[in-house]
């Protein structure tokens, strides 16, 4: 049977939440999803929300296309959250 | 001032001159084939039937609004010369929260300058469907918009189709909807196709849009010919609300004229096409004459 409660909800010691860029798609094709995980969790493992998107290859018109839910991502800046430097930079693009 | 689209008295007139063709509006779209249902009923049932079909009716044909071209946005919001040569590609952003209106949203573009704009409509478009979809829409508009590819479609006939189509895809004050709408409207009033919309909900937007540019000669005597004299005299107290300062308005509203007379009136000042609608008028009277006598 499925060990409900405390295997699932793992607790860490010490960790804290972060928003980073976490990898998917396919090979030679990187997609990007703006996550909001906790530190110790791997890359592209649980993550607490994902709060957008992030395509790092240009599409027909030229343009690459990234996607902000900026009222969860208030949200979650207003709890604590650090950010990645690549997070950080993306931000800072956004302005 | 000038009566809107908007307006109740506009839309009252509009209604009654777009029919109630039941048959037309409630023609199966193409689904999959199903034996078709017979229901016994009474007379009092069948009645009620036919009500609540209107009813419907009218909610399908209520009309697509018609707004004036939008403006071209063209904020710049800041200018980082430090970020200058870092990039090779545009940036798009996109507020992805799920409250906010899609007028209200923000759509950002930083480009490779370093310089960060606000979105054009086309890319603001473009952004909202690929994040939120909507059914029948797709991301880049179709190839068929083109204007080369509307005389094919004009050929066809299939005007219905394409203005469906076009009200599916673009934003009602897009300039590419304006711009298909007036075309598919000048193209009917060319060769008089005017029945291929009679019982649609495009029809109050092809007379409106007639009587704003006084071309509404060749849908008078379409009307005419088959003897809808309602729809005439509605068609000539829209075209004076609309332009009260031509000389057939301020004869009508002296004389407070109805039926033939005002018509007679409108031809005399008004039209282009006199001889074409005198020769309707006189058949339509002898028409009349004739069903009257019989």
């Amino acid at each position: 049977a499925l060990p409900a409660g405390p295997r699932l909800l793992k607790s860490y010691r010490g960790g804290h939440v972060v928003i980073r860029l976490a990898l998917g798609g396919c090979t030679n094709r990187p997609f990007f999803r703006i996550v909001a995980a906790h530190n110790k969790r791997a890359r592209d493992g649980k993550y607490l929300e994902q709060l957008g998107c992030l395509d790092p290859l240009p599409n027909a018109h030229g343009e690459k296309v990234a996607g902000l839910n900026l009222e969860r991502l208030r949200h979650w800046l207003g709890c604590g959250a650090q950010l990645s430097r690549p997070a950080e930079k993306l931000l800072g693009r956004c302005g | 001032a000038k009566p809107a689209f908007t307006d109740e008295a506009v839309q009252s007139l509009l209604y009654k001159m777009t029919g109630l063709n039941l048959e037309k509006v409630f023609k199966s779209a193409k689904k999959e084939l199903k034996p078709p249902t017979y229901k016994l009923m009474t007379d009092a049932q069948l009645e009620e039937a036919t009500r609540k079909a209107i009813a419907e009716a009218k909610e399908r044909l209520r009309m697509p609004p018609v707004l004036n071209e939008r403006e071209p946005i063209n904020d710049v919001l800041a200018d980082d010369k430090i970020l200058e040569g870092t990039e090779t590609a545009k940036y798009i952003f996109t507020d992805l929260t799920y409250s906010t209106p899609h007028n209200e949203r923000f759509i950002v573009v930083r480009e490779p300058s370093g310089v960060l704009r606000k979105a054009t409509w086309e890319e603001r478009d473009r952004m909202i469907q690929i994040f939120f979809p909507r059914e029948g829409r797709k991301v880049i508009p179709p190839v068929l918009f083109k204007d080369e590819h509307l005389g094919n479609v004009f050929q066809q006939d299939r005007h219905e189709d394409l203005l469906n189509l076009c009200i599916a895809q673009f934003e009602p004050d897009s300039p590419d909807y304006i711009r298909v709408h007036h075309r598919t409207y000048d193209d009917i009033e060319n060769h008089a196709k005017y029945d291929l919309l009679r019982s649609t909900r495009h029809f109050g937007g092809m007379v409106w849009y007639l009587v704003n540019r006084k071309k509404t000669d060749g849908l008078l005597i379409d009307m005419l010919h088959r003897d809808l004299l309602d729809d005439a005299t509605s068609l000539i107290t829209l075209y004076h609300m609309l332009h009260p300062e031509c000389p057939s308005a301020k004869e009508a509203k002296e004389g407070n004229l109805q039926g033939v007379e005002l018509i007679k009136v409108f031809v005399k000042t008004e039209s282009q096409k006199e001889g074409y609608i005198q020769l309707a008028l006189q058949a339509y009277e002898e028409a009349m004459a004739t069903s009257t006598a019989s």
